[in-house]
């Protein structure tokens, strides 16, 4: 019974079991929010590593593939911390995930295919979007009760400041250079909020 | 998407209020107001269950649980109905027009029993858990599902009927839905589930519909104890797993899928 699950299980991640006490424990009044919170987090780490992977897939072998590899790296840390979080904190994960495996695959490597600056510009309008959305997750958490809350905090502290630090790389790697870099920017910005938008829900 | 939808029935109890007459005898929609009243002296007819209200506050449990869980005593006798509620408050010590605080009668009733259910079910599966008696985690699911339906044997009598008004109204079977899908989730929660992709939700739908048949199947059921409930059950989780079988069949396709991508992938490689 449940094979696949099971062998999925020895290959990724190892078996841990999680006492209701804690999630018992949450106050009632956050237990929504960070349901969604968590939720829309993991979905957006999610895409954020097929982005990279689709940019790595053009521009691995260039000189910029080695800074793209080390932000991948930090996206998978990311992943595989709110991988933990969502059976913690019994969090249902979002339904879409498919698609923003193709979504965020697909923009990755056609930004890429546009050259180097274009994928930096696509990092700099993914990562602005996402701090400004950490930030504002950061804000509702400390104005409920943060004490109850301190590891989502200090979490979402971390990876706020870890995808600060990828849109400044962007910057440096000449992003601004890119055709067309107010509107193609605009433009996967707007993407990006409607993904969140819908991740929240779905 | 369940719990945003869950505010609909509320518009609906709060259209039916007006239909329902208890309502004027006892337009109050906390009897916890009561207490507090009587508490100042201003409502001397629940004199008699000061007690058992001070009893209540220390368990933190609301008098409209309190009423709901001694009603359930009465349900053997008549069935999930206001009339059973009515009794459970006449055995606290309440006037009987106090079911009327329960706009959906006898769904409120069934509510509660399935709310508590659950939670007797959490703490049986955390007992079971820490004393490591059990390990496999099919073997967990087992026992969680069999403790569960036992827990509706004492009713089975009357379960059909409370399984009819579950579904009868559309904002009744909403709650029921999620009550169902909460049940699955704490059992996949508590026995250990990390997937956090599609596999989530298969895990949790596969399970509702071996929970929900074998329930079917045992409000016909005649036999001794309950014994072909049992051995349906282990053929449903049976079933699971040939189905788990087309499903990693599924999943070697988008593997594949996955391959052609990284031949498309080394093309470009070679190429810079």
């Amino acid at each position: 019974m449940f094979a696949i699950s099971r062998s999925s299980f020895v290959v990724s991640k190892p078996l841990v079991r999680h006492s209701s006490k804690f999630y018992n424990s949450l106050p009632e009044e956050s237990k929504k929010a960070l349901d969604r919170i968590i939720r829309v987090d993991h979905a957006g780490e999610y895409g954020a590593n097929q982005i990279y992977a689709g940019q790595m897939a053009v521009l691995g072998k260039t000189p910029a593939g080695h800074t793209i590899q080390h932000m991948w790296d930090q996206e998978k840390d990311h992943l595989k911390k709110f991988e933990e979080l969502i059976p913690k904190y019994r969090v249902r994960p979002t339904a879409f995930l498919p698609l923003w495996n193709v979504a965020g695959y697909a923009l990755g490597f056609g930004s890429a295919l546009l050259g180097k600056e274009a994928a930096m510009a696509c990092t700099v309008a993914v990562e602005s979007v996402i701090t400004e959305h950490y930030n504002n997750q950061l804000r509702e958490l400390l104005e409920k009760n943060p004490e109850k809350h301190t590891e989502i905090l200090e979490i979402i502290k971390k990876f706020r400041d870890d995808e600060q630090e990828h849109h400044d790389t962007g910057l440096e790697h000449e992003a601004e250079k890119a055709l067309l870099y107010k509107p193609f920017t605009e433009v996967i910005k707007a993407g990006c909020k409607a993904a969140v938008w819908v991740a929240e829900r779905v | 998407m369940l719990k945003r939808l869950t505010f609909f029935p509320k518009l609906i109890r709060t259209s039916t209020l007006f239909l329902d007459q208890s309502r004027f005898y006892l337009p109050i929609t906390s009897l916890n107001k009561l207490k507090s009243n009587h508490a100042n002296n201003q409502v001397a007819r629940f004199e008699s269950t000061e007690q058992q209200f001070t009893e209540e506050q220390e368990n933190d449990e609301t008098v409209e649980d309190a009423i709901l869980k001694n009603a359930l005593k009465f349900v053997p006798e008549y069935g999930f109905t206001s009339e059973a509620i009515s009794k459970g408050a006449i055995d606290l010590g309440l006037s009987s027009a106090s079911q009327g605080i329960f706009s959906k009668g006898s769904f409120d009733l069934i509510d509660f029993f399935y709310k508590k259910s659950n939670k007797d079910l959490e703490v049986y599966l955390e007992d079971l858990i820490k004393k490591a008696e059990v390990k496999r985690k099919n073997e967990l699911i087992r026992s969680g599902i069999i403790f569960r339906l036992n827990l509706i044997q004492p009713y089975i009598k009357h379960w059909p009927q409370a399984m009819a008004i579950q579904t009868f109204y559309p904002s009744n079977a909403i709650v029921a839905i999620e009550n169902l899908l909460r049940l699955c989730d704490q059992i996949w929660h508590q026995v250990g589930d990390n997937s956090t992709d599609m596999n989530w939700y298969t895990k949790r739908l596969t399970l509702a519909a071996v929970y929900k048949s074998t329930e079917l199947f045992m409000i016909q059921d005649k036999s001794e104890n309950f014994k072909d409930t049992y051995r349906f059950l282990d053929n449903r989780l049976k079933d699971l797993g040939s189905f788990n079988k087309i499903k990693s069949n599924v999943t070697e396709l988008s593997q594949t899928i996955n391959g052609s991508l990284s031949v498309l992938k080394n093309m470009l490689n070679l190429r810079n």
